[in-house]
């Protein structure tokens, strides 16, 4: 009975030395300065080294490669002293061939009685399958991020960009595209372009056709700046950027020049005529012919000088460089003078109801000049008499100007506050003006917390504006 | 950063290099406490720092640490510096010297080295695909760093000062900054700085160290205008771990 077992004994003694040797793991024995003590078969056989070549004098930093010696030196060296033991560090192994081999070092620091290092004891393992994994990670992680940097550079892109996929849905539309076209990403990708997005039709025509398109966006006009390039895969990338801003400015300064072209050209052309008729038949004309040339140069000028006067407002407004006062002042002081801000042939027509003691707040010279610019229109409109009139309400005054003139369709009440708005673009009528005079009234009241509207009339015209009492 | 030792004494600023943290002098600074005020600190981007303090283009160069340093000094108000710097922190020790000579008095360069790359005739010992391995290491060793390090360092019932010392320490650093860290290291040329510096700098030399080999310990020795050189027994390049005591005995004689 005992036989066997010493047999086993044996082939277990002779196994626990066959293991240190060719267990697929490499055994290292090194001294606390690196030299080689004791190395197994299958670290020779990974690393294609004789016995004699590691043993004499060998350094476990000759089995690294160039890279795993650096970070051997700086992190796994001082690691093992400050821990005793490191573990699962990746590092190469160099072949005497000059090859690689990827394996995960563990160490043990073993130390005397004083607690000195003596021996430092390594297994090796084979991670040549592992470190193709990891590296695989790396890159799908390096990927990954650089798709994370992509689409943060598209969040904050200020364009809008569309990726419209190979068959025509919405693949990719970001933020500034959503802002634009006033849609949600959500509910746009997936579905066709053509279907999801208002006037695709001509947005989607860049490929062909780039540059600036209007497009209806809920009822108003949008001019849009659309570019398309092929995404590589049949898709097509559209950038989209809102211009619509830039064309009013553009549509501004065409106004501007017509306006000012023609405006200003009916009462020089009074002027002119005035002067040069005083200055070729003076005699002939008698004082009362004179003065009525005087007193047409004198309302020509007037005229003059109150369309640029508006121009110059407007242009403040638009600017916001406009100081505008606070006071508490009596509604009837407009109306103090008020006939010289107006033609002199027709300030008769002006009919002032405008009882003492309503006292509102904001800025006399500009509230009088929203109040001229109102009767002006009035006069301009009609050939009657008009009405304004001052009563006071709950919170605020009300200022009335009436006129018996052809009235402003329902519809257009809003629009004629718009500037460079008119009734009648082609001035068929007759009628002048620069197209300012409401919306600088509008502008003015605004900025004294009022407010400014139209009245609905069977006929003629009332506008009217509120102000806080005092 | 800490602060240590005799009030009011002349300062001793120690300095880790690439891949550690302050830890590395905890068996040689306690022997300079009864005499000497001790100032221990993290470079940015490393150990205990404040990593989002980490500014990629200030420490694009070692001048960015060298900054640093005369920053902590004159925060500290100290002068008659001595500063001790491992790796690569004993350039940046000669930077910070070359550029506000009055604050030091003394400098010791432990395993210094200038240029770590071969340039010419100038052996460094390592060559520019040598650095890009490393910084794969540092790559490949990301995956494992957290899980490997952690349950190694906590599992030590017997010292349990390393769990502190270490789960906050150097294992756990940015891997994107340690690899800036090493690329920085690893491509600098500070070899015509050698030649500005005028305070008296003690040199350490191990033997076999890979990192700075003896030519290059020779090197800064023989380009610094007033240096002593001192081979050390120890081998590798962390003789403040391996050999503490030794290290030591010399910074004391030169002291």
């Amino acid at each position: 009975m005992s036989q066997p077992r010493d047999d086993l004994s044996a082939l277990l003694e002779e196994s626990a030395e066959d293991l240190y040797e060719h267990a697929p793991v490499g055994y290292l024995g090194t001294l606390p300065d690196g030299r080689i003590v004791k190395a197994n078969e299958t670290l020779l056989r990974w690393t294609g080294r004789e016995r004699a070549d590691l043993l004499d004098g060998g350094r476990l930093h000759d089995l690294l490669a160039p890279g795993a010696r650096i970070y051997y030196e700086t992190h796994y060296a001082p690691l093992l002293q400050m821990q005793d033991e490191v573990r699962e560090i990746a590092v190469e192994l160099l072949r005497k061939d000059g090859s690689r081999l990827p394996v995960l070092m563990n160490s043990t620091l073993v130390r005397d009685e004083d607690g000195r290092p003596l021996l430092v004891r390594t297994t090796l393992f084979d991670a040549t399958e592992r470190r193709r994994y990891e590296r695989e990670l790396l890159r799908a992680r390096a990927d990954a991020e650089s798709r994370a940097r992509s689409a943060l550079a598209l969040l904050h892109v200020d364009d809008g960009v569309v990726l419209v996929g190979p068959s025509g849905t919405v693949e990719v539309l970001n933020p500034a595209a959503e802002r634009i076209l006033g849609v949600a990403a959500d509910a746009v990708c997936g579905r066709p372009a053509a279907e999801a997005i208002e006037s695709w039709e001509l947005i989607g025509d860049a490929p062909r056709r780039p540059g600036v398109v209007p497009v209806q966006r809920k009822g108003d006009e949008q001019w849009l700046e659309v570019a398309a390039v092929d995404a590589g895969d049949g898709g097509v990338v559209y950038t989209i950027r809102d211009v619509t801003g830039d064309r009013r400015l553009e549509q501004l300064r065409t106004d501007v020049v017509a306006i000012v072209s023609h405006e200003l050209r009916t009462p020089l052309t009074g002027v002119y005529g005035a002067a040069t008729t005083l200055l070729a038949r003076a005699e002939e004309l008698g004082v009362e012919g004179r003065e009525a040339m005087l007193e047409m140069l004198v309302e020509q000028a007037r005229r003059l000088t109150t369309i640029v006067d508006q121009i110059l407002l407007a242009s403040r407004l638009e600017s916001g460089n406009l100081p505008s006062g606070a006071d508490e002042f009596e509604l009837a002081e407009i109306f103090a003078d008020f006939g010289r801000a107006l033609p002199a042939g027709d300030a008769h027509r002006v009919i002032v109801d405008a009882p003492p003691g309503v006292r509102v707040r904001g800025d006399l010279d500009r509230l009088r000049q929203v109040v001229t610019n109102l009767v002006d229109n009035a006069l301009k409109y009609s050939a009657g008499p008009v009405h304004a009139r001052v009563e006071p309400r709950d919170l605020t005054a009300r200022l009335t100007v009436s006129d018996e003139g052809p009235g402003i369709p329902p519809a257009e009440h809003d629009r004629v506050f718009e500037k460079f708005y008119r009734l009648d673009p082609d001035q068929r009528s007759g009628i002048g003006g620069t197209g300012l005079g409401l919306y600088v009234a509008r502008e003015l009241v605004e900025r004294m917390d009022g407010r400014i509207g139209l009245l609905p009339r069977e006929r003629g015209t009332t506008f009217y504006v509120d102000l806080p009492l005092a | 950063m800490k602060l240590s030792g005799a009030v009011g004494a002349q300062p001793i600023v120690f300095a880790h290099g690439f891949g550690c943290d302050q830890n590395m002098w905890r068996d040689v600074a306690p022997a300079f406490e009864a005499d000497h005020r001790l100032v221990l600190f993290d470079h940015v981007g490393a150990g205990g720092s404040d990593l989002s303090a980490y500014d990629y283009r200030r420490y694009s160069s070692l001048e960015g640490y060298a900054d640093d340093v005369l920053e902590i000094c004159r925060e500290l108000e100290l002068h008659d510096v001595v500063f001790v710097g491992h790796s690569v922190s004993a350039m940046i020790g000669v930077l910070a010297a070359a550029k506000e000579p009055e604050r030091f008095a003394k400098l010791v360069l432990i395993g210094p080295s200038p240029r770590y790359i071969d340039d010419g005739d100038y052996v460094g010992g390592f060559t520019l695909e040598d650095v890009e391995e490393l910084l794969d290491s540092l790559d490949g060793n990301y995956l494992g760093w957290s899980t490997a390090f952690a349950p190694v360092i906590m599992g030590r019932p017997d010292r349990p000062e390393l769990g502190e010392e270490l789960t906050n320490s150097f294992c756990r650093t940015d891997p994107e900054i340690a690899k800036h860290f090493a690329r920085v290291t690893f491509t600098s040329d500070n070899r015509d700085d050698l030649e500005r510096l005028e305070t008296p700098a003690l040199v350490l030399q191990c033997r076999d160290d890979v990192i700075a080999p003896t030519a290059v310990g020779e090197y800064v020795h023989a380009h610094l205008r007033n240096s002593e050189l001192v081979h050390l027994e120890a081998s590798g390049h962390c003789p403040n771990l391996s050999a503490p005591e030794e290290t030591v005995a010399a910074i004391r004689a030169f002291l």
